[in-house]
């Protein structure tokens, strides 16, 4: 099945702009959106990343500073932790400041606990992503780096230990996003970390008439990824060249791990900054192939290899298979690779209005999620240059990096599945201009609609509160849903949901919000239309078993652990 | 205004509105900061405006010098002011309409349906109007005019190629083919054309065939447009360092390495220390096949940038190639040292040894190829061969082992790049014997 009102034949497209008049006027002037607040000071948070690059132009300093959000004490409520980029300017090049860990506490505040957390790090940081690596209930931390990773390890209660050395993870080449996934079955979460470029720091680039700025990709060779698998023992090896992935020397930015091909199998998708993404799938023997142009999802409709960054995946026609979107270049769309099963995937930019908009910017991360709790799935796409804009849209001209920044971009669903940019924006998350690269979407205060965090390049780092709950005389219904693998003590990462209600049946996968440089647990957040009564949940696990849960009226947090359902 | 209107009639009073405005002085062009054979440029163009600012030629002119060094927003003004003075000027609806394709696709359509209007016989127009229509998800009216130029120009691979991905995403994957396999024909050197048709092929099943263009896609350019002459007039506007260095390399990329070597000699006349444009050169003389001009802009390169890898690596690659062997294999020792993953020169150190008969050497270096092996399919298909060679060799001297070793590894990659099982039957064939 199509997303609704994206057709597939020329008769439906005509259909789609009689009343919409094509994706330029469709895409724009209609439906309202959450307004987000921006709030980050206000609870607590004063990050500012930085780089120490002025008056110099190295490239990782635009690249990076991702975010986690996650509950890293173990207190249910979500942390954040942001990473800094070092600083390029002193000799060494290490940071003074490092990366910023700030705890959730009883009122809702942030408080700074990066030194007692033993997360500061330095380094030029990139990204990090989270996960429970030695399945003892807690989740570690594992940040990429223009240099070594660094990875941490959870003693419990928020007090984490750089275990980067025993572990085996401190490869020391430009690394970008990470992901975890189970990919051999074996109950050990491995990792999956993207490679940038073998930049050259010597390298000095310039615009088109001279102008001094930051260098592109093509101008250094790619450089292949790195699977890491978990060995059970707190180290992991490097299994990149026995899986088959080193074989693709790209240019890797995003990376989300999941089973795009329904076989129950975790596959991994990489966005490719300027090379053709990969689809790697999962060969059930410890390989992985990579399938995306024969599937599609390499270049865009036109045959072209854009410069992927985020990513984000869900089932956008709700055909029960995931749908994936891609963020690109200012005058590239962002892309939408429609999942049509065996068939692979379809680009379906022009026809579902998701790519007009798109063009003027720079887009990183990335989220697909229900802002408004409507039943469908609506964007939010963190937005900021990487090279001198051709028209400065920043409003602080003082400030070096003004000619890079950019609005954010936000587009709902109307009612006919088409993406429309909401006649008065989503409030400050379009309004900020600023180099935005990190972006997760995630229910920090539990009214059941999500926030947004989100990092960015030479700035502070910003948290968008949805105020669409507390602006309802009658709350919107939703879902958390939670599944866990009791006997690994943690989350049941990839884990395919069909939640069968009053409505019919929807599927969602648990999967963490890898967007770009970013992280996060692996739950699974929907929401319920009025009448729509939940009756059951059907799991399939990411060991292949299937289970399914009774639950009449469910809402809210839900927790389904793995061995206490009935056969599906 | 709906678009259903008809073209003609869209295209004319666009036209009549540009008419409209008249505009007194050039906008300035951005020379702060920029390098000086760009700021001579525009000043020039700049200077022919104000001397005949009412002569389209020299309006146009200037737009296409702004556009060719991004200063997009002044060009724009410039070919509108070009096009009131001289309407009936195909150049400058179809260069405002080619300038905006990935700025602006709704503008973009308007000007190139207004340039097509002017003079509908130019078959890049139309493809480029297909593909921007295409672009706002208006398939029907893009598939008219890749029909169009493809019957005003049966050579030009991108209409049929246009009809095929438009095909394609109908799920018409029968249709698809044929177009795309027209298109193949037609130029079997456009990365977007050869993994559409592996797409098209995975459809309708014939997956072999599918994987084998999707590796042959990996090593060819990406360029998407071909030959537009039209247009790269406003591309050889552009005199900038990075303009010069891109042509050169999009010329070499796509064969035409004269023209690349007249872009570079124009750079290095005005800028002979520019080590890049060297190294350039130095790779434009290998693929003309002039190795010792290409071994003297390596060195060239190297007198002013000693760490410039790739300089280091033509000139070894060259070296060898012209029987230089000992030479070659010092300049790939010596880049090997500072990066010990190089594929290609291990390559080469594999190559020396053997020749002189160091097998240790020759399986170490082999072995370092192998488990850093590239993507880059070429070079792929260089160690497999010599992968085999060295399997035979070492069967001749009765060495199995080591044989049998090289085989495996050769069959590995041939499984990696997607080869055909006949392919991997044959090396299973001489693995088996030599077993």
């Amino acid at each position: 099945m199509a997303v609704a009102g994206c057709g597939r034949d020329d008769d439906s497209a005509t259909a789609t702009r009689s009343a919409g008049e094509g994706e330029s006027s469709a895409a724009t002037g209609q439906g309202s959106a959450p307004a987000f607040e921006e709030v980050a000071l206000e609870l607590g948070v004063d990050f500012v990343h930085r780089t120490g690059s002025e008056g110099s132009y190295p490239m990782p300093a635009i690249m990076g500073g991702g975010l986690c959000v996650f509950d890293a004490d173990g207190d249910g409520d979500l942390d954040l932790y942001f990473v800094d980029g070092g600083d390029f300017g002193a000799a060494g090049g290490d940071a003074a400041r490092g990366h910023r860990f700030v705890r959730r506490e009883a009122d809702g505040r942030y408080a700074d606990a990066t030194a007692s957390s033993g997360l500061a790090g330095g380094g030029h940081g990139m990204g990090c992503a989270v996960a429970d690596v030695d399945n003892d209930g807690d989740l570690d931390v594992f940040v990429t780096a223009y240099g070594r990773d660094t990875f941490y390890r959870n003693l419990g209660s928020g007090r984490f230990r750089d275990d980067t050395a025993a572990a085996g993870l401190g490869d020391g080449s430009w690394s970008a996003s990470a992901a975890f996934l189970d990919y051999d079955r074996d109950g050990w979460l491995d990792l999956f970390v993207t490679r940038y470029v073998d930049y050259d720091p010597r390298r000095v680039c310039a615009l088109e008439g001279g102008r001094l700025d930051y260098c592109g990709p093509t101008q250094f060779s790619g450089v292949h990824d790195l699977l890491y698998r978990n060995r059970g023992d707190g180290t992991f090896e490097d299994r990149s060249r026995e899986a088959g992935i080193a074989t693709a020397q790209l240019r890797g930015l995003g990376v989300l791990a999941a089973d795009f091909d329904d076989d129950g199998w975790i596959d991994v998708y990489v966005a490719n900054d300027s090379d053709p993404n990969n689809l790697w799938i999962n060969q059930r023997d410890g390989t992985f192939r990579d399938d995306a142009v024969l599937l599609g999802a390499a270049y865009n409709r036109y045959g072209v290899g854009e410069a992927g960054m985020g990513i984000a995946t869900g089932d956008l026609d709700r055909d029960g298979d995931l749908d994936l979107v891609v963020t690109h270049l200012i005058e590239e769309t962002n892309t939408l690779y429609e999942n049509r099963g065996a068939l692979g995937f379809e680009d379906m930019t022009a026809v579902s209005g998701f790519g007009l908009p798109s063009l003027p910017y720079t887009g990183f991360g990335v989220a697909l999620f229900d802002a408004d709790l409507d039943g469908d799935l609506d964007l939010a796409v963190a937005n900021g240059a990487v090279k001198l804009r051709p028209r400065a849209l920043g409003d602080r001209p003082d400030w070096l990096w003004n000619d890079y920044a950019e609005p954010n971009l936000f587009l709902l669903r109307d009612g006919s599945g088409r993406f429309v940019e909401p006649t008065s924006g989503a409030g400050a998350f379009t309004r900020d201009l600023d180099i935005t690269r990190g972006l997760v979407a995630s229910d920090l205060d539990g009214d059941g609609d999500l926030d947004l965090v989100a990092s960015n390049v030479e700035g502070p780092a910003r948290i968008y509160r949805n105020p669409l709950q507390e602006g309802l005389g009658e709350k919107r219904r939703w879902l958390d849903v939670r599944p866990m693998l009791p006997e690994l003590r943690r989350e049941a990462l990839g884990a395919r949901l069909a939640v069968v209600t009053s409505a019919g049946t929807r599927v969602v996968h648990a999967l963490p919000p890898t967007s770009y440089l970013s992280g996060g647990h692996a739950r699974a957040h929907l929401a319920l239309l009025p009448d729509e009564r939940v009756e059951a949940f059907e799991v399939r696990w990411p060991d292949g078993t299937s289970e399914r849960f009774a639950m009449p009226g469910a809402e809210g947090v839900v927790t389904l652990e793995q061995g206490s359902g009935g056969e599906p | 205004m709906s678009r259903r209107v008809p073209t003609v009639a869209t295209a004319l009073l666009l036209l009549l509105s540009v008419a409209a405005v008249a505009r007194s002085a050039p906008p300035a062009p951005q020379v702060e900061g920029v390098e000086p054979r760009v700021r001579e440029r525009l000043l020039e163009r700049y200077r022919a405006v104000e001397r005949a600012p009412t002569d389209g030629d020299s309006w146009g002119g200037y737009g296409m010098a702004l556009e060719a060094h991004r200063q997009l927003d002044a060009a724009q003004v410039a070919y509108q002011e070009a096009l009131r003075l001289d309407p009936k000027d195909f150049r400058w609806p179809y260069h405002l309409g080619a300038m905006l394709e990935y700025r602006d696709p709704s503008s973009s359509a308007r000007w190139l349906e207004a340039a097509v209007t002017l003079d509908g016989s130019y078959a890049p127009a139309r493809v480029r109007l297909g593909e921007v229509l295409e672009k706002l998800g208006r398939s029907t009216e893009a598939r008219r005019q890749f029909e169009q130029a493809e019957s005003l120009d049966p050579r030009n691979p991108l209409a049929p190629f246009g009809r095929g991905r438009i095909a394609l995403a109908n799920d018409d994957a029968a249709a698809a083919l044929a177009h795309l396999e027209r298109a193949y024909r037609l130029d079997r050197g456009i990365q977007a054309i050869v993994v559409t048709l592996s797409r098209a092929l995975y459809r309708v099943g014939d997956e072999d065939r599918a994987r084998r263009l999707a590796v042959e896609a990996r090593g060819l350019p990406r360029m998407t447009h071909h030959e537009d002459p039209r247009r790269a007039t406003v591309r050889d506007e552009a005199v900038d360092t990075e303009s010069f260095l891109r042509r050169a390399r999009t010329y070499l990329e796509v064969g035409q390495a004269h023209r690349a070597l007249a872009d570079l000699s124009s750079l290095l006349q005005s800028d002979p220390d520019n080590a890049e444009a060297h190294l350039l050169a130095a790779a434009v003389h290998d693929r003309l096949g002039d190795l010792e001009q290409a071994a003297r802009e390596a060195t060239a390169a190297l007198a002013l940038a000693p760490d410039l890898g790739g300089a280091r690596a033509v000139l070894a690659g060259v070296l060898f190639k012209g029987g230089r062997h000992a030479e070659a294999d010092r300049e790939a020792r010596r880049l090997l040292a500072s990066e010990p993953e190089n594929f290609h020169m291990l390559l080469i150190a594999t190559l020396v040894a053997a020749e002189r008969g160091d097998v240790a050497t020759m399986i170490a270096h082999v072995d370092r190829a192998y488990s850093h092996r590239t993507a880059d399919p070429q070079l792929r298909r260089l160690l497999r061969q010599v992968l085999v060679d060295l399997a035979e060799s070492f069967a001749a001297v009765g060495d199995r082992r080591e044989a049998s070793a090289r085989l495996e590894q050769a069959i590995v990659l041939a499984r990696e790049d997607g080869e055909p099982e006949g392919a991997i039957t044959e090396l299973r064939r001489i693995f088996e014997r030599d077993r």
